[in-house]
């Protein structure tokens, strides 16, 4: 029979147990992450009575903890989204803030520039007005200097909310790690207490709020957690541990940054983090922030530097060349590489030309250096303190002070701000250096037969003619080359563009090769070359493309130097030298003509202004270095150069090819024997010097030198081989005669041609003695030259050397020209400082007419016989010409089409679309997770009236149960006293 | 369908519920307090960037008034100078008509050539005017340079230049901001008895001239004083002409502009300022949602089976 006391003691015993669990879900009704727990009941195994079974009572199943791994893997998911969002919205609001006040943006100050620039136009001679800009322009500078500490200090404060984030998360970790060495201790997860399994959902689900997570949970109910997307190598929690998560900032200023796992062990770079409010965070620097602050800047720099560049074009109240209204020169910061806080115990400066160095220094106390790593390079090097009582150093241009007391390894990194936002200054320093005027001025002649309202405009220049050259020089400035070109050209061999410091131009053409250097400006003024140009030659260059459309020729200059020459300039023609002038091996000029031969006329060359005699020799002989020097020497009195002739021949010994025998000047000197050293092959050669007239030298160097004896000093050598057919000899030389070379000596050596122009004197005459004809211009000239060379049609190698382009502090003022106008149609350009036609140009009313940067233009047409001088302004104080220029930048496009103000208010329309994608997201994102918070709650929360509605189903159970006690002990007692 | 909603569920919804209700009545009231749709920039960014886009055109033709206000009275100036020189020259002109006939003696002739030299001295002092700020008016853009110069044979010299600076209002739309002496005194041209052109001459010389006539009692001379003084005056006349030109132009400019603010300061005030009526309407409304929401909740809250368990 059934024990009917057992049963009621089991099922006291179950309904007290379910009691006791509805009492703890109504306790733990506001518990963070608790899921509601039943007991749940089975009945026990019935007893078998004959055919029957009888129940047996109740037993408990257990304490079951409501559970939907689903839900929970999506509360994870859409708690991650939502929190991505926060950062984005809070950080956009702070930056429209930051940058649309009504009196604190950049607009405000952009258009109070502008504002006050155009009242000044108005008014460019009054004081109160040139006030008013240059507060405008301070105010401006600051506004935008403001604007970049506070979007500094965003930074910072990005930085501190990534750091905090990371660090709270990897606490959580550090939590979840202990509740998994918890869990490991039951194998399985069914059987685990429900209060882990909630405190590993809450933290799950708390972490998930800084990152998106990928979670698995192994069989014994342990969760291995790694940042979402990323590979299982990259857990930051797995079975046995937990590793931290740390963000790595760059070294550069608004570098990218990464994230490091377990920077202290396994240090791997995780990549990207998917939302929550690290993902936001970082999604917001880098796709919102960064972008803004290189927009900002790229608005501030276009700004600055298009009204720098006009504001040093324009001339001041004085009539000074303008200086730059803004300094935008990257500053240096020093920052401690510990805490990456801006250190003030040490700074740094660099002038505007350093390049940019980016480097960590670290103090060393001991040794008082310093050793100083070049962040680009990865270089370091110890670099000395400046003194002993200055502990500062300079590092490429970077002069770095100490302004405190140093710790040893104290490591600082020093960087340029490149920031234009935080670099932007006012350089001026008073209102008379506002540039409000236009720099040059213009006058009609009293004489001009009407008003014609001429104006000039600037930056005018036509692009570079120069693309047509044959080589573009633009980009070897400064570096001497040879190179072989063609000849009779329409497009120059050589470009020479404007304002280089001067520049030579040489050919040595083969004597053979009659060519000449043509030089003309790019307006069609003929510099150097021949009076006469040959027609086919004249004709092609009339269509040349690198000379300005609409020039005439102008050969009114050519050759000239001094008064009567181009700018009364010095371009120089010939072979000019101080001291000492050394000629090339003179070429071989044997005269087989059957009579004398004249090889360079008389008076076509002069050496330091005497005309040269002939230079002859009889025939069947060859010119000799002895020749020239005696020619030279013949008017010696009035140049006051000597000429020295001198023939010597230098070998080593491994030069010889000891196959081949040798004879000098016929007489044979190696033939059987080969001698084995120099001093052997010496003696050969000394051992017939009575014969040859020539002698040997060994030097303890280890040369032989071959000479004339002096009686014979710069003679003819001729080398030779005995055997028949041999064309080369022992000395590995050509068999042939070798002519020697000539030495000048005297204060000034220059030999020039007597009548260039007409063809007296031709570069093939200083070929023949062994000289270069080289053009030579020492000063800076604002004019392009174009090069070429004409006469023998074979190709020409030209030697050039191009000086660079000096640094100019400043724009200079153009140096004074007027225009004649010889016709309606052509007007001439003057230089009127030297008188020099610079050009003669076609004209056409409207157009301007174009002088270098300048460009003339009439309201009316101009007639014959007028004429306007252009000078520096005089009027500066009362001219508003560059003001207005300036003025003009408020339109400039600083991205397409946009003008400043428009840019400015666009960047604050982006951050405001960010800002309310975000809010959209955050909405629809909210409601998702609301959805999916309520599934679970379906599943795992405790309602009230539930527990109410259990409290009293279980105690009305209990209260049964203990009936069923009580029957038991009634039976119990009836049957005891039923049996006394 | 399955309903089921935990108790704390509950209570944090209410909760979401009334705050967000709460947050969009304080933002109305601090908008109806302050005026303003964008209490701070973000509260409403396209308030703000079109107020930041307004605000510049309104602060552009502001500019653009008071520039043209002291433009203006430049060119006032300018016209009363030469107004005054028109008389003078009307007086000369007078002058010329008598002298070329017979009935002024050479004494006589030399009282009128004195009185032209003070013509010509008032002239010079006018042409040598300075504005408000002290810059001579006629002097080209060398404000600080006395223009007109006294030689010592009597004759007069410009120093100034012929730059005649410009006012640029709108892109492209440039106004002299003054005539330059050059312009002032004129070109007269001098011809020969065949009509062709010998030089060509300012009004000081044509004055000069004229005095050197009337003392030497040279009739030709006068004559030919006559005919120059007309083209003088006929010069003056039309810089006159052109200066009421600019004038009008200037205040045309004017009215435009402040037409322009009225129109944009109304478009400011739709962008930024709080519509009061739209906006209290509002906020009774999100009161009496918020209301309801704590009423209900208040009560329903209370429901528990809890309270019925005795």
């Amino acid at each position: 029979m059934a024990d009917l006391l057992n049963i009621g003691a089991t099922a006291t015993e179950l309904y007290r147990q379910a009691l006791s669990t509805v009492s703890n879900n109504i306790a733990n009704l506001n518990s963070d992450g608790y899921s509601r727990q039943e007991v749940r009941a089975e009945e026990t195994i019935p007893t078998k009575m004959g055919v029957d079974y009888l129940g047996s009572g109740v037993a408990s199943k257990g304490v079951f903890r409501a559970f939907n791994e689903f839900a929970t893997s999506n509360v994870r998911i859409a708690n991650s989204k939502v929190n991505e969002q926060e950062p984005l919205m809070r950080y956009t609001d702070r930056l429209v803030d930051l940058l649309g006040s009504d009196k604190g943006s950049l607009s405000n100050g952009i258009t109070r520039f502008f504002a006050s620039a155009s009242n000044l136009s108005g008014n460019p001679a009054e004081e109160a007005f040139r006030q008013e800009f240059l507060m405008a322009t301070e105010f401006l500078a600051s506004r935008s200097r403001a604007i970049g500490s506070e979007l500094a200090s965003i930074d910072v404060e990005i930085y501190d909310k990534l750091e905090t984030d990371f660090s709270e998360l990897s606490k959580l970790a550090d939590s979840l790690r202990l509740v998994n060495k918890e869990l490991v201790k039951t194998p399985f997860a069914g059987k685990q207490p429900p209060q882990l399994l909630d405190q590993r959902d809450f933290l799950l689900k708390e972490m998930s709020s800084y990152a998106s997570l990928d979670v698995s949970i192994d069989k014994s109910g342990r969760a291995l957690v790694k940042l979402g997307g990323t590979s299982n190598s990259m857990r930051f929690v797995d079975e046995n541990k937990s590793y931290l998560l740390t963000p790595k900032f760059s070294e550069v200023s608004g570098g990218p940054i990464a994230i490091i796992l377990d920077s202290y062990g396994k240090n791997i770079n995780v990549g990207e983090v998917r939302s929550g409010s690290i993902g936001g965070t970082l999604s917001f620097r880098n796709k919102i922030f960064e972008p803004l602050r290189d927009n900002l800047d790229i608005l501030v720099n276009t700004i600055g530097t298009s009204i720098n560049n006009l504001h040093r074009q324009g001339l001041n109240k004085n009539g000074e060349v303008g200086l730059e209204l803004f300094d935008l020169t990257p500053q240096y910061n020093a920052v401690s590489a510990g805490d990456k806080t801006l250190s003030t115990a040490i700074t740094a400066s660099a002038s505007a030309t350093t390049p940019k160095v980016n480097i960590k220094a670290t103090w060393e106390s001991g040794k008082a250096r310093w050793l100083v790593t070049d962040l680009s390079t990865k270089v370091s090097s110890y670099i000395s303190r400046n003194s002993a009582s200055d502990n500062g150093f300079s590092y490429n241009g970077l002069n770095v002070a100490v302004n405190g007391t140093l710790q040893n390894g104290e490591s600082f990194l020093i960087r340029p701000n490149l920031r234009a936002v935080d670099n932007i200054k006012v350089s001026i320093e008073n209102t008379g250096q506002i540039s409000t005027a236009d720099r040059l001025q213009i006058e009609g002649a009293i004489a001009n037969s009407r008003e014609t309202e001429p104006s000039l405009q600037y930056d005018m220049r036509a692009t570079a003619l120069k693309e047509h050259a044959q080589f573009d020089t633009g980009t070897i400035l400064g570096v001497a080359q040879t190179k072989t070109f063609k000849s009779n050209t329409v497009e120059p061999a050589l470009f020479i563009p404007r304002d280089v410091a001067g520049f030579t131009v040489s050919i040595q053409p083969p004597i053979v090769n009659d060519h000449q250097l043509q030089m003309f400006t790019s307006e069609y003024n003929h510099i150097v070359g021949s009076n006469t140009l040959a027609v086919p030659f004249a004709a092609g260059l009339a269509t040349s493309k690198s000379i300005e459309p609409g020039t005439t020729f102008i050969n009114d200059y050519v050759n000239k130097q001094g008064a009567t020459g181009y700018k009364d300039t010095t371009i120089t023609l010939g072979n000019f030298a101080n001291g000492v002038s050394l000629s090339d091996g003179l070429p071989i000029q044997t005269n087989s003509s059957g009579g004398a031969q004249t090889l360079i006329a008389s008076n076509a060359l002069k050496l330091n202004g005497t005309n040269l005699p002939a230079l002859a020799i009889a025939n069947g002989t060859t010119l000799s270095a002895a020749q020239v020097a005696t020619w030279a020497n013949t008017i010696k009195g009035a140049t006051n150069v000597t000429a020295e002739a001198d023939n010597t021949l230098t070998y080593t010994y491994d030069q010889f090819d000891i196959t081949k025998k040798l004879s000098i000047n016929g007489t044979t000197i190696v033939n059987a024997g080969v001698p084995a050293s120099l001093e052997a092959l010496a003696t050969l050669i000394n051992a017939q010097t009575g014969t040859t007239g020539v002698e040997a030298i060994v030097y303890p160097n280890g040369k032989i030198l071959i000479q004339n004896i002096v009686a014979n000093k710069g003679n003819n050598i001729v080398l030779g081989n005995p055997t028949a057919g041999q064309t080369t000899n022992f000395l590995n030389e050509s068999n042939g005669i070798k002519v020697g070379r000539v030495k000048y000596t005297g204060t000034n050596v220059n030999f020039e041609f007597q009548n260039h122009g007409a063809g007296q004197g031709k570069a093939t005459d200083l070929s023949r003695i062994g000289f270069a004809t080289t053009i030579t211009s020492n000063s800076r000239l604002d004019d392009d030259f174009l090069v070429y060379v004409t006469g023998s049609t074979n190709d020409v190698s030209i030697r050039y050397d191009i000086q660079e382009r000096p640094t100019l502090p400043q724009v200079s003022i153009e140096p004074p020209f007027s225009l004649t106008f010889l016709s309606p149609t052509q007007v001439q350009v003057t230089d009127t400082n030297t008188d020099t036609v610079l050009a003669k140009q076609s004209y056409s009313w409207p157009n301007g007419v174009l002088v270098n940067d300048v460009k003339v233009v009439f309201e009316e047409a101009p007639t014959t016989g007028d004429v306007f001088t252009i000078t520096t302004n005089e009027g500066a104080i009362g001219d508003n010409g560059n003001i207005i220029r300036i003025l003009a930048v408020q339109e400039v496009g600083v991205n397409g089409d946009e003008i400043p103000t428009q840019r400015y208010i666009s960047l604050i329309s982006d951050v405001s679309n960010q800002h309310n994608l975000a809010e959209m997201s955050s909405q629809a994102l909210k409601v998702v997770k609301d959805d999916a918070e309520a599934l679970l709650d379906k599943s795992v929360g405790v309602t009230l009236d539930t527990e109410a509605a259990d409290l009293i189903r279980y105690q009305q159970s209990y209260q049964a149960a203990a009936q069923i006690i009580k029957v038991s002990q009634d039976i119990f007692d009836f049957l005891i006293s039923a049996s006394r | 369908m399955d309903t089921k909603i935990s108790t704390a569920q509950y209570f944090k919804m209410m909760n979401d519920l009334m705050t967000t209700q709460q947050g969009k009545i304080a933002e109305l009231q601090s908008q109806l307090s302050a005026g303003k749709k964008n209490v701070t920039p973000s509260t409403d960014v396209k308030a703000t960037t079109s107020s930041l886009k307004l605000s510049q055109v309104i602060s552009n033709q502001e500019d653009d008034i008071r520039n043209l206000q002291s433009v203006n009275a430049g060119y006032k100036e300018e016209e009363a100078i030469m107004m005054s020189m028109v008389n003078m020259m009307q007086r000369m002109e007078d002058l010329s008509v008598s002298a070329r006939s017979d009935t002024y003696s050479a004494n006589e002739l030399n009282i009128f050539a004195i009185e032209v030299e003070g013509y010509m001295d008032d002239i010079r002092g006018l042409a040598n005017s300075r504005d408000s700020n002290g810059h001579f008016m006629f002097a080209g853009t060398k404000v600080t340079t006395l223009p007109f110069v006294k030689k010592a044979d009597g004759s007069v010299e410009y120093k100034g230049n012929q730059t005649e600076p410009k006012l640029e209002l709108d892109t492209g739309y440039k106004l002299p901001l003054s005539i330059s002496g050059h312009k002032l005194a004129g070109v007269i041209e001098r011809k020969n008895a065949l009509g062709v052109v010998t030089s060509r001459v300012d009004m000081f010389k044509v004055m000069q001239d004229f005095v050197t006539a009337l003392k030497a009692n040279d009739k030709t001379g006068v004559e030919l004083a006559l005919s120059e003084l007309q083209t003088v005056s006929k010069n003056l006349n039309s810089n006159l002409v052109d200066n009421g030109l600019r004038q009008t132009l200037v205040e045309e400019r004017r009215d435009i502009s402040e037409e322009k603010i009225v129109i944009y300061k109304g478009l400011l005030s739709d962008a930024r300022d709080v519509d009061y009526a739209t906006a209290v309407t509002q906020l009774s409304s999100d009161m009496l949602a918020l209301e309801a929401a704590q009423s209900t909740f208040a009560k329903v809250s209370q429901l528990s089976i809890l309270n019925f368990i005795r």
